[in-house]
């Protein structure tokens, strides 16, 4: 009888505490709780929401991993201002590729009032990181269309992947420059690693620039990756990239596309 | 590519059936000579003493607890074998075989730990039951796959990603209530419950730099259950 009572007493226990989240049951457990496949939904908002504008502004932020303190302090300050239309993450949002780094970081991009999206960056391709990616926010490849502007996001992470993956994906990208084709006028170009980067797959190099010049009126590319502010012309050939520093360093670039035109800013806060 | 899997699985296999052979081995071994009437004071001198090393020997094979355990980042349950030493049997070495089901990945994992425990403080809260305040230590983990490498691979640059996917050191803190059972020939002879509170050293290096992470995002929690197997 005794013996009954405390095994009662203890899967009452256990129950109780099966409510508060503290159980872990693997770093790379792969168990994902909440919000996923964000990219998706939050594109078709941005589609959507923005389809008859002219100008659009947003945010580019990138590698954000273990710099949550800096992360969430920039959703604030963005969530202030009401010029922003939407975030671009241009990748590396867990360090270790835990998948609770993701989720934490997805916990405060989801406090953002502005849709967001965000890239694949190398760090996040670790152990079963990308799997987790794919989960929460999406494939490693996408586009959207905000205003006329059509943004390509490519995984360019190529020395975390074999051959038997393309990175960067050309089929893919002449792909998505036949698609809706009538629905936009211009395009930018947004990865992780930019071509000449440790992590790119610099043999294709210039393959790959002239195949994403074949877009309509490319303006211009973003990557993170290298944690500092970046703006060079890498080819030589107009297309200039634009690299957003780390977010531990509190700084961001806006950028504003009106149509053949296009502005940028560094903000630090 | 999808053969890896199925070698990881059938050398791990191999390993697990090993271990537990050895052990049983050691413990027909131990019952054998343990049995024996008049081993240790008669006739055969030589023979003695040899059976006495060899008892010896096997008993400390012998593992003396069996234990499962439910999270603890090695797997959302494990199992496996304990072995207590020290005069106050405060000291305990454990073995785990952790099983981590595939949730959104492609497939599920298998962990193997080794943990090292100290338990120095003991009150004695009834005949029966003990409390002891204070269980600590650490415990090496180690994921099975392809995916997780204990150094990066050749292909990257030096010191590219400065970490381990595959080996993950924890640090825990906890406690423990043993209750001993009555009997006095029962396999087991008692039953201990214990919890402990633990993070990892990647789960500590994010938490300790940002305010934002809360204690319970990088601290975990982990119960377990140790049944101490009767020594003779």
């Amino acid at each position: 009888m005794k013996k009954k009572c405390t095994y009662i007493a203890l899967f009452a226990v256990l129950f109780l505490i099966h409510g508060c989240n503290m159980f872990d049951v693997h770093p790379y457990s792969g168990k994902i709780d909440g919000r996923q496949h964000i990219n998706a939904e939050n594109i078709a908002k941005i589609e959507h929401d923005y389809a008859q504008r002219d100008t659009i502004r947003y945010a580019f932020i990138s590698d954000s991993q273990r710099w949550y303190d800096e992360l969430d302090d920039f959703v604030k300050i963005v969530n202030k201002r009401n010029d922003i239309d939407f975030i671009i993450h241009g990748g590396d949002l867990s360090d270790f590729g835990l998948t609770k780094e993701f989720l934490w970081q997805r916990d405060i991009l989801d406090k953002l009032k502005q849709p967001y999206v965000a890239l694949l960056g190398n760090h996040d391709c670790l152990a079963n990181g990308e799997e987790i990616f794919q989960q929460v926010f999406g494939s490693p490849n996408y586009s959207f269309i905000a205003g006329k502007t059509k943004f390509l996001c490519l995984n360019t992470n190529a020395l975390e992947s074999d051959y038997s993956t393309p990175v960067p994906d050309f089929s893919f990208i002449e792909q998505e420059r036949q698609t809706d084709k009538g629905r936009f006028e211009q395009s930018v170009v947004v990865m992780h690693a930019r071509p000449t980067s440790d992590q790119f797959n610099n043999n294709v190099a210039s393959v790959f620039q002239y195949s994403i010049k074949q877009y309509p009126n490319l303006l211009y590319c973003n990557n993170g990756h290298d944690h500092t502010y970046q703006k060079d012309d890498i080819f030589k050939d107009g297309i200039v990239y634009y690299g957003t520093p780390n977010i531990g360093k509190r700084q961001f670039l806006i950028f504003t596309i009106t149509k053949d035109h296009y502005t940028h800013e560094l903000v630090s806060y | 590519m999808n053969l890896s899997p199925i070698k990881a699985h059938r050398s791990f296999l191999l390993f697990v059936s090993l271990f537990f052979s050895t052990i049983s081995a050691a413990q027909i071994l131990v019952q054998e000579h343990g049995t024996i009437p008049g081993t240790d004071s008669s006739s055969a001198h030589i023979d003695s003493n040899n059976s006495r090393e060899l008892k010896k020997a096997a008993f400390r094979l012998v593992p003396s607890s069996y234990l499962v355990q439910y999270a603890g980042s090695i797997g959302l349950f494990s199992a496996g074998a304990g072995w207590d030493y020290g005069r106050q049997k405060q000291w305990s070495t454990d073995f785990l075989l952790g099983y981590v089901p595939k949730y959104d990945t492609d497939r599920s994992k298998l962990t193997l730990t080794l943990r090292q425990t100290y338990t120095p403080f003991k009150v004695q809260l009834h005949e029966q039951i003990s409390y002891h305040p204070l269980r600590t230590g650490v415990y090496l983990n180690t994921t099975l796959g392809k995916q997780f490498w204990y150094q990066e691979p050749d292909k990257y640059p030096n010191s590219y990603y400065s970490f381990s996917t595959r080996l993950r050191i924890n640090i825990f803190v906890g406690q423990d209530f043993s209750y001993k059972l009555k009997s006095n020939s029962s396999y087991f002879e008692g039953i201990k419950f214990y919890y402990d509170l633990h993070t990892s050293d990647l789960y500590l290096v994010s938490g300790v730099q940002n305010k934002y992470l809360k204690f319970d995002d990088y601290i975990g929690l982990a119960l377990g259950i140790k049944l101490q197997i009767r020594r003779k």
